[in-house]
């Protein structure tokens, strides 16, 4: 328990140094929000000092700062200028969509890369593993980008898939089931660019971690006694391989969330991807820092639930936790 | 290669003597080589071991020296059918199991284990010592009959306290017992089947001297108490010399040189075995006293 409360400190600690960041390099970027207001000679230069004193940005860094921290403490994360709310409820209508785009790649990336990493491993050398290892260095080496045109571009001209958007024109006239098949439909494409970038990384992870299990001394000594290989995967090589597959689960959820971000604006999914790049490219401050929050929390949670499953699986770790504890409490003595 | 061997070596004159006691293991023309390379290299063979040939009596210590990268652990390895060996026979009782397919070798598995240099790296970093010991046991089941919980749990406590270590431990992960008493754990769990030949594939290195000793001296009680016969892989000379009936020397994966442990000291042949023999001596240790003894 002491645990998962020293761990969420850690990453409460680790969030606030990211919000610290994010301030000061938004600070540093070059040009505002309102610079294209500036050359309309529409807009006077009082209206646009009083949007300045409006949204605090008159204010020095650190007042701007405590500001959006007491916000983001009551969930606000601050105001968004472009569309006058607070940041939260834009992004978590948003999030709602990328969380259903990265979860279904997520689970589906997993359920296809740790068989076919263990495959590729208890065959070394054979033409499964030749394929796998090649095919995963040509996804591996091909930038997510030119995957997804690429996908795209197939699907837009084979007519195979449904492109653009989450759901067709007609959706609220769709009965139920029609609506799930709708969604279903759209999320086909996006979710195929993901899970082909994310298998070739987290097949090679899996096989690269059996494979140094197959050939620890200690599977050497159950071979040694006769073991049957079913056995020897499942007891002995699948939990010790799993650490290093566990501790990827949180930087792939992390890099999903900021690949499916790229994935949304060349497939048009309305999710946090294409939210971002339009307040990036405007310079709404605190739409780009909640966007940026947004994306550190992932990855602090991902981490978080891998170092949980870490703990609950492995006695060592466990061990090294009792360990650490125990010294702690021998130095506060 | 016969040629380096000295005339009354056991391996010459395995058949011809009553007083020889019959060989629990034959090793005879024993090849092995490995493929070097990869998909983008061309695949190379290198020879592992080219030629190793001996035999150990039942109930006798035969201990394979040489340099590092001479063969002696692929031969173990071959032995204990980790490895398929490419040619030549490896002779078991009588039976050949050098070409055995993995499905027939079970009678064979209990009958040799292998314990191993890493101790640490050797069990499963998740199990307790409990775990480890009653692993072969349930593994073995289909060969023999399997014993129930309760039994398994005192064959274990019986195991432990044969090799030294307290019953009290046997719910203790393997991480909470240092690295004597891990090879004392791996010595246990290669009994439990009750085997007739352990190989032990450098099993006395990286260990301390004094805990090398007590090791040393449990071997020889073990052996002793379950007339067991050892395959002893090392390239220490001098441990070797405490607890070997017969050496054989390897280089270059093949065997150039068997005999009686002190005639190997005493009248060593071989470049190889010149160069052991004056490694071990400069490092001060007990060969000069066992060549005096018998010259």
């Amino acid at each position: 328990m002491s645990f998962i409360v020293r761990r969420l400190a850690r990453s409460a600690l680790l969030l606030f140094g990211v919000s610290i960041l994010c301030f000061l390099f938004t600070e540093m970027a070059p040009g505002s929000f309102f610079d294209e207001m500036r050359l309309n000679p529409q807009i006077s230069p009082e209206t646009i000092a009083n949007l300045r004193t409006h949204y605090g940005l008159d204010q020095p860094l650190v007042v701007r700062y405590e500001r959006w921290l007491k916000s983001a403490l009551r969930g606000d994360l601050g105001i968004s200028i472009a569309y006058n709310s607070p940041v939260t409820p834009l992004l978590w209508s948003r999030a709602k969509n990328t969380l259903l785009l990265t979860t279904t790649a997520l689970l589906l990336t997993w359920i296809i890369s740790v068989p076919l990493g263990v495959w590729a491993a208890s065959r070394r050398g054979g033409l499964l593993d030749r394929l796998i290892t090649l095919a995963s260095a040509f996804l591996i080496s091909v930038p997510e980008l030119v995957l997804a045109v690429a996908l795209l571009a197939v699907a837009v001209r084979w007519g195979i898939l449904r492109t653009g958007g989450m759901i067709s024109a007609d959706f609220e006239s769709l009965s139920m089931w029609a609506k799930l098949q709708d969604v279903i439909s759209h999320l086909v494409l996006p979710v195929c660019i993901l899970v082909l970038a994310e298998t070739a990384v987290i097949v090679r992870h899996v096989r690269a971690s059996v494979l140094e299990t197959l050939q620890s001394p200690y599977v050497q000594a159950a071979r040694g006694f006769g073991i049957s290989r079913t056995r020897l995967l499942f007891r002995h090589v699948l939990p010790v391989a799993a650490n290093p597959a566990i501790s990827l689960l949180g930087f792939s959820l992390a890099g999903l969330l900021s690949g499916s971000l790229m994935v949304e604006v060349v497939c048009g999914w309305p999710g946090l991807g294409p939210l971002i790049l339009e307040a990036t490219l405007s310079r709404d401050l605190y739409l780009v820092i909640g966007g940026i929050m947004l994306s550190a929390l992932f990855m602090v949670m991902g981490n978080l639930v891998a170092d949980m499953l870490l703990s609950a699986l492995d006695p060592r770790i466990r061990g090294n936790e009792d360990k650490a504890e125990a010294e702690q409490g021998l130095h506060a003595a | 290669m016969g040629s380096n061997l000295p005339t009354d070596s056991p391996i010459n004159s395995p058949n011809n003597s009553a007083s020889v006691p019959e060989a629990l293991l034959r090793v005879q023309g024993l090849t092995k080589r490995y493929v070097r390379g990869g998909l983008w290299r061309k695949r190379l063979p290198v020879a592992a071991v080219s030629c190793a040939d001996f035999y150990i009596p039942r109930g006798q210590t035969f201990a394979l020296v040489g340099e590092s990268g001479s063969g002696k652990s692929t031969v173990a390895r071959c032995v204990t059918r980790l490895e398929r060996p490419d040619s030549g026979s490896i002779l078991i009782g009588g039976t050949d199991i050098a070409q055995l397919m993995s499905r027939d070798l079970a009678p064979f598995r209990a009958d040799v284990q292998m314990v191993f240099q890493d101790a640490v790296t050797s069990m499963n970093p998740r199990f307790s010592a409990l775990d480890v010991i009653e692993e072969p046991l349930l593994i073995n089941c289909k060969a023999h009959d399997t014993p129930g919980a309760s039994e398994r749990r005192d064959l274990v406590r019986a195991l432990m306290i044969e090799v030294g270590l307290s019953a009290a431990w046997m719910n203790r992960s393997i991480l909470h017992f240092s690295g004597g008493q891990r090879q004392r754990l791996a010595l246990a769990r290669a009994l439990a089947l009750r085997p007739q030949l352990l190989v032990l594939d450098e099993a006395l290195s990286g260990l301390d001297l004094s805990t090398q000793a007590q090791i040393a001296n449990l071997l020889l009680d073990l052996q002793a108490a379950h007339s067991l016969t050892y395959l002893l892989i090392s390239h220490d000379l001098a441990l070797v010399t405490l607890l070997a009936d017969v050496i054989g020397v390897m280089s270059e994966g093949e065997t150039v040189e068997v005999g009686p442990t002190r005639q190997i000291i005493s009248e060593a042949n071989h470049s190889t075995t010149k160069k052991l023999v004056a490694a071990a001596k400069a490092a001060g240790s007990n060969l000069a006293q066992i060549a005096g003894a018998s010259a």
